[in-house]
């Protein structure tokens, strides 16, 4: 655990925020992907929340990690109250990471709402290295919209509201129709699922999994996800996570 | 030194360097902990709960925070006591701690088998889960019919030859003091309590319950006066040693196990929060006894003040 201090908490609109906290020399190497865990509340002593909560690393600025985070419960609006010089604290760097190693390859992004979190970082380590990127990116309304700005160098950007108020009306994943080397996914379970059914059977998927974590480094057994592999196993979300080959993944055993 | 020996407590013949063991299933089999914390400077640890059979657990979600407090319903994965004994425990013993070794059956015979299995191997301790509120086809009722908590303690203490047998109590029953007298008089060397408290918790836009197991137990600071009420009642009515366990957060929270009678704690559900909470709380006490003159940690067991 270590102690950072806020540099700024902006809010996007009413349900998304983007936040930037000093960080170490350590959690800069952060890689797309790869996630930390703040203790949401200001006060180490408040027990309600009680656990940390996860959030991908965003982007990194200077000296500074970038999160973006949607409010969903207390955690999360605990984050909201948090200002300038404001001290919380983190922990991490955490998990695995997206395969950033990619020259000249055509990549799909396909994003659920918050799920558009990691890939700022994402793009900025695949841009330039002459790949050609698709970013998909669907919400159930305009406010699920955000970070477009962070997506300046990709080569087509494709949007989906379910209620239509911004980019097409419908789902995302209805969308996928080009052929990809290599995709990346994150959003909620059933989009994930999804995703692979659309794409072409000799992309690889990295998907980018949510499971609700106690530690996040391996003690509870509490953020299991099911791979099929030679046998059924059992994968801590957090430890060999939270990137997954997203064909391996038995999405049946997930609650969502 | 003089400062560590204010920490060192004896529980069963076995030295404590300091009365703090990490509480099963909260540290993994402790291995997983060896890249955040020094594990040579808690007192022990008591590994994930073990079976005969590797077991895969409950389907997802397993956890659910609560008001101060966590509910899980792991449904006690484990690799296995044989993986355990030939490929963890190698590893473990390198540490200087206190190495338990939590386990549970689904019948007598399975207890039976593991126990003897682990009397046999490297770890100091047995620590037998008769309470997990989680497995459908056992535990539950080994930790809350008084005639199965005897059957369980005396079929297994009759096996076991070489180390102390912790008996963890369930708190889902009306008169713990009852079943902890059962274990000490059928072979129990000492009591561990409490295991988590059967709860549940329903999100109101599905109308499901938050875990896919329907109920799970409870942990965290949300039990610790509960806790606290139970290992009272059961050291005015037994003799052997109690290691005290629920919510512990910090210091004074390890202080209240004491009074009541502990004499030795667990931390658990602190772990997930900061690994660092078992080292900073050892550094805490000792500035507590200091301040106190207190030379050790043994006299506050029971001392509590009615
Ligand atoms: C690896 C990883 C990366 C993540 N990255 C981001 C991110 O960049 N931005 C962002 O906004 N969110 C992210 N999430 C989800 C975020 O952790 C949850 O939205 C947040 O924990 C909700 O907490 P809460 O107290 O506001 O909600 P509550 O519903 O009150 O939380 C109750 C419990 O459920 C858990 N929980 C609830 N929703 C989720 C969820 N979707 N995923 C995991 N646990 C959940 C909480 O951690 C908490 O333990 C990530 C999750 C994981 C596992
Ligand atoms: C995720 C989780 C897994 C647990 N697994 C076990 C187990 O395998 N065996 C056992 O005896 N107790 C198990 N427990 C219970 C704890 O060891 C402890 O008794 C309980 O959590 C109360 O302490 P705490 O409030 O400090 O966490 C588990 C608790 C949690 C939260
Ligand atoms: S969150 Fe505890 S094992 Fe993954």
């Amino acid at each position: 655990m270590a102690k950072s201090k806020i540099i700024y908490n902006k809010k996007i609109n009413d349900n998304y925020f983007t936040m930037s906290i000093s960080a170490s020399s350590e959690t800069l190497k952060a890689k797309p992907g790869n996630f930390i865990m703040l203790k949401t509340n200001k006060n180490n002593l408040v027990y309600d929340p009680l656990l940390r909560r996860s959030f991908a690393v965003s982007d990194i600025e200077e000296d500074n990690i970038v999160i973006t985070y949607k409010v969903i419960g207390k955690g999360t609006l605990g984050l909201t109250y948090l200002r300038e010089n404001d001290i919380i604290e983190t922990s991490g760097l955490l998990g695995n990471y997206f395969n950033c190693s990619l020259n000249n390859k055509r990549i799909a992004i396909i994003a659920g709402g918050i799920g558009i979190a990691p890939f700022p970082l994402l793009v900025k380590r695949l841009t330039k290295k002459n790949n050609f990127i698709d970013l998909y990116y669907g919400g159930k309304s305009k406010n699920d919209i955000v970070l477009l700005d962070k997506f300046k160098e990709v080569d087509n950007i494709f949007i989906t509201t379910e209620d239509g108020s911004k980019g097409k009306k419908g789902l995302i994943t209805d969308y996928i129709n080009r052929e990809y080397e290599i995709a990346f996914v994150c959003g909620p379970n059933p989009m994930m699922m999804h995703s692979i059914y659309k794409l072409n059977e000799t992309c690889e998927i990295e998907v980018s999994m949510e499971e609700r974590m106690a530690c996040g480094i391996g003690l509870c057994m509490g953020c299991i996800v099911n791979l099929r592999e030679e046998t059924m196993k059992n994968k801590k979300c957090c430890k060999d996570g939270p990137i997954f080959n997203g064909r391996k993944v038995v999405w049946q055993n997930l609650n969502n | 030194m003089a400062e560590l020996k204010q920490l060192e407590v004896c529980l069963c013949g076995i030295p404590f360097k300091n009365p703090l063991i990490l509480a099963s299933g909260t540290c993994g089999y402790g291995l997983e902990l060896r890249d955040y914390i020094d594990l040579n400077r808690v007192g022990g640890i008591s590994v994930k709960g073990l079976s005969l059979q590797p077991c895969k657990g409950n389907p997802m979600p397993r956890i659910v925070e609560t008001s101060a407090g966590l509910i899980n319903a792991i449904g006690l994965e484990n690799v296995g006591v044989n993986d355990f004994i030939n490929n963890i425990l190698p590893d473990l013993k390198k540490f200087d701690t206190v190495i338990i070794a939590n386990f549970w059956g689904k019948s007598i015979e399975e207890y039976v088998e593991v126990a003897r299995l682990l009397d046999a191997s490297d770890i100091d301790m047995l620590e037998m889960n008769v309470s997990c509120p989680n497995i459908k086809e056992g535990g539950i009722s080994f930790g809350t019919n008084l005639k199965q908590l005897e059957n369980v303690t005396n079929s297994v203490k009759k096996i076991i030859k070489y180390k102390p047998l912790i008996v963890k109590l369930s708190p889902n029953v009306g008169n713990i003091a009852t079943f902890a007298k059962a274990a000490e008089n059928s072979g129990a060397d000492c009591i561990s309590a409490i295991n988590t408290i059967l709860a549940m918790s329903i999100d109101i836009n599905t109308f499901k319950p938050r875990i896919a197991n329907v109920t799970g137990g409870l942990s965290g600071p949300a039990i610790k006066p509960i806790a606290v009420r139970m290992v009272y009642e059961i050291y005015k009515s037994i003799n052997i040693p109690i290691i005290g366990l629920g919510g512990i957060m910090n210091y004074m929270d390890v202080l209240e196990f004491f009074l009541v009678g502990s004499k030795v704690v667990q931390i658990g559900t602190a772990n997930f929060i900061n690994p660092d909470n078992a080292l900073n709380i050892i550094n805490d006490l000792k500035d507590y006894l200091n301040d106190k003159k207190i030379k050790n940690i043994s006299e506050l067991t029971g001392k509590i003040v009615v």
